[in-house]
């Protein structure tokens, strides 16, 4: 009984080593679910990110040159306008006045010259009947010559009065030109981009921005355009013509194709940054109305150079570098290629990229297939590990696939 | 009985090694046995897999954990990429004092039902019983090492140490899957440890097998009830 008892238990100790160990064998090794594409050729459209902000190609800051209270404002922001449309009326009352005393002033010299011409004409006429007295030595010389006398001071009057005429004429004009200028119009077609004044506020007349001098801002709309800061490392690859397409801040779901129309030729330095080049990228007209004067935006220029041709190309996540070991010897990428459900590492050479794919020089062949995600299971992948295609990344490479042929077949 | 007379008689004839085990209760001998067992294992499967790997599955199986952004999880992984050598350390001390407190829980309860059904028994014979019936543990060690030997990468899924649990035998669920907690720690050997222990019970109280199964498992039924009730929903 003891010596069946140590039999069994014996065997049963067997079996309980024996059979987890056979139960692991059988299995074998955890086969990962992958996305699993085909290499293929492709377009790779490098691009420089930089950023900056919406703007207009004409924009004209308003501001008043007289000082006076807002009495009227007749446009609201977003409101287009017409040139020479009155956009904003200030109370003239002031200025009304102004005008008022001067032309009474003008009227007032206008009268004193009346009375003057008619006061010298006398003069004039006793000057001749004094001279013909004179001839016939009825009159002294000391009477002919107070005289004359008279009669030219009352010219001189007269000249003097007629100047000061034209100094308030003057004045007046200037007074009258300040009263149009109460009335604020539109200086071009456009849009009202921004509203800064209030009707009872006071417009101030000044060349810097303070409080009430800004009164709004009438933009010409037909021309949209980003104005973006390029980095002085990559300016020297942005050329006049280049695409390019923008993302406003605000609608990262939305894009815009746009040209870039100018390059800065000095660069502009902000405190504590690096210099970057001003690059105004003109937006093409099918553009919606999400369009926002400042707003901020990123602008990929695609600075790819002429009539390029599809290269063999990986997605750029498929793509591992590791560092190398060796001092001053540089890292090497790899992909790893699905040969027989198995991920096989191969080191590659890489060449030009853009935000999706890389170009692939060396160690990768069109048609064969590379496991390029997802990140956790690429990121502890191993050489020799088994692969198979993700049930539901079948559809999406299927779809991306699709999508690269007719993006082939247009080029 | 010796410490190698005790295990065969405990495989053999139960009754006759309690029965020696209540004159002399000697608990270093499993005790330790175990504790070398566990420890070696545990160290190497530590210090052979990706700890990154296996910590990356294991905040992806948490639900508290599965909702990390890349980022956060990016910074985790790197923490413990760089107090790997305190991760093994950690196991090192956690292993031992983990299997004296499960230990003493058990004397303990042994004791109170003791006290309780009058079955009347030292703590260090509760004790001593308690590391007896779990000394064929060790015996999962076995295929876990061979297991561990046969593996080539670092990529090595936990349930390699625990060969002879319920998952690892039948189930072959995947970290995260409901219930998987639970049948990894529940084992064949944790039966034939709570069979012996019934043996155990009634061979030192003389009553029935229902009484001597009700005293040994109430506590574990318990508990087994409580998690399965969390982890299987």
């Amino acid at each position: 009984m003891n010596a069946w008892a140590k039999w069994l238990a014996g065997l049963v100790v067997l079996a309980l080593i024996a059979v987890p160990v056979a139960l692991r064998v059988s299995r074998g090794g955890e086969v990962k679910q992958a996305q699993i594409e085909r290499v293929r050729k492709e377009l790779i459209s490098p691009t420089i990110l930089a950023s900056g902000s919406l703007t207009y190609q004409t924009e004209i800051r308003m501001v008043s040159e007289v000082m006076g209270r807002v009495q009227e404002i007749r446009v609201k922001e977003g409101d287009v306008v017409k040139q020479g449309q009155l956009l904003l009326r200030l109370d003239p009352a002031t200025v009304a006045a102004q005008v008022a005393q001067l032309e009474a002033l003008a009227q007032q010299a206008k009268l004193g010259i009346d009375r003057q011409q008619v006061q010298l004409n006398t003069l004039e006429t006793r000057m001749q009947r004094y001279q013909q007295l004179r001839d016939q030595a009825v009159i002294d010389a000391n009477t002919y010559d107070d005289m004359r006398s008279q009669r030219d001071l009352a010219r001189v009057e007269l000249d003097s009065s007629r100047e000061n005429l034209r100094q308030t004429e003057a004045q007046l004009k200037q007074a009258r030109e300040q009263l149009a200028k109460t009335e604020l119009r539109a200086p071009i077609d456009g849009r009202v981009t921004q509203l800064t004044i209030k009707i009872g506020e006071t417009a101030v007349p000044s060349v810097t921005s303070i409080a009430g001098s800004d009164l709004m801002v009438i933009a010409d709309t037909s021309d949209r355009y980003a104005e973006v800061n390029v980095n002085e490392t990559d300016v020297a690859r942005v050329a006049v013509g280049q695409q390019a397409r923008i993302v406003p801040a605000a609608f990262p779901d939305s894009s815009w194709a746009g040209v870039v129309e100018t390059v800065a030729v000095s660069p502009r330095q902000v405190a504590g940054q690096g210099k970057t080049y001003p690059v105004k990228i003109r937006l093409e007209d099918s553009i919606d109305d999400k369009f926002h004067t400042g707003m901020s935006a990123r602008a990929e220029i695609i600075t790819r150079q002429g009539e390029a041709t599809a290269q063999v190309a990986v997605p750029v996540q498929a793509v591992r570098y590791e560092e190398s070991t060796e001092p001053n010897q540089v890292g090497q990428a790899s992909v790893f290629v699905v040969d027989n459900g198995r991920a096989v590492k191969r080191v590659i050479e890489t060449g030009l990229a853009d935000d999706t794919y890389i170009a692939v020089t060396k160690g990768v062949a069109e048609g064969a297939d590379i496991v390029t995600g997802p990140a956790r299971v690429l990121r502890f992948l191993q050489d020799g590990d088994r692969v198979e295609q993700a049930p539901g990344a079948i559809d999406d490479a299927a779809a991306a696939t699709n999508t690269a042929d007719t993006a082939t077949a247009t080029q | 009985m010796t410490p190698v007379q005790m295990l065969v008689a405990l495989a053999t004839a139960p009754r006759r090694a309690f029965e020696s085990l209540a004159q002399k209760p000697n608990w270093l001998f499993p005790f330790l046995l175990v504790l070398v067992a566990t420890l070696a294992v545990t160290v190497w499967y530590y210090l052979k897999v990706d700890l990154v790997w296996i910590t990356d599955m294991q905040l992806r199986a948490n639900p508290r954990t599965a909702a990390l952004t890349e980022a956060q999880r990016e910074l985790l992984l790197a923490r413990v990429k760089q107090y790997s050598s305190v991760t093994v350390w950690s196991a090192v001390i956690a292993v031992p004092i983990m299997l004296l407190a499960v230990r003493a829980l058990e004397a303990l309860w042994y004791s109170l039902a003791g006290k309780i059904t009058n079955v009347d028994r030292g703590f260090r014979q509760w004790f001593a019983l308690a590391n007896w019936t779990s000394v064929f543990g060790v015996i999962a060690v076995i295929p876990a090492l061979i297991a561990l030997a046969m593996t080539s990468g670092n990529q090595i899924e936990p349930g390699i140490i625990q060969p002879l649990s319920i998952n690892e035998l039948f189930l072959h669920r995947p970290m995260g899957a409901p219930g998987y907690q639970l049948w990894t720690n529940l084992n064949l050997l944790s039966f034939v440890g709570a069979a012996l222990a019934i043996i155990g019970v009634k061979t030192w109280s003389a009553r029935s097998w229902l009484f001597s199964a009700i005293f040994v498992l109430l506590p574990a039924a318990i508990i087994l009830g409580i998690v399965a009730m969390f982890m299987l929903r």
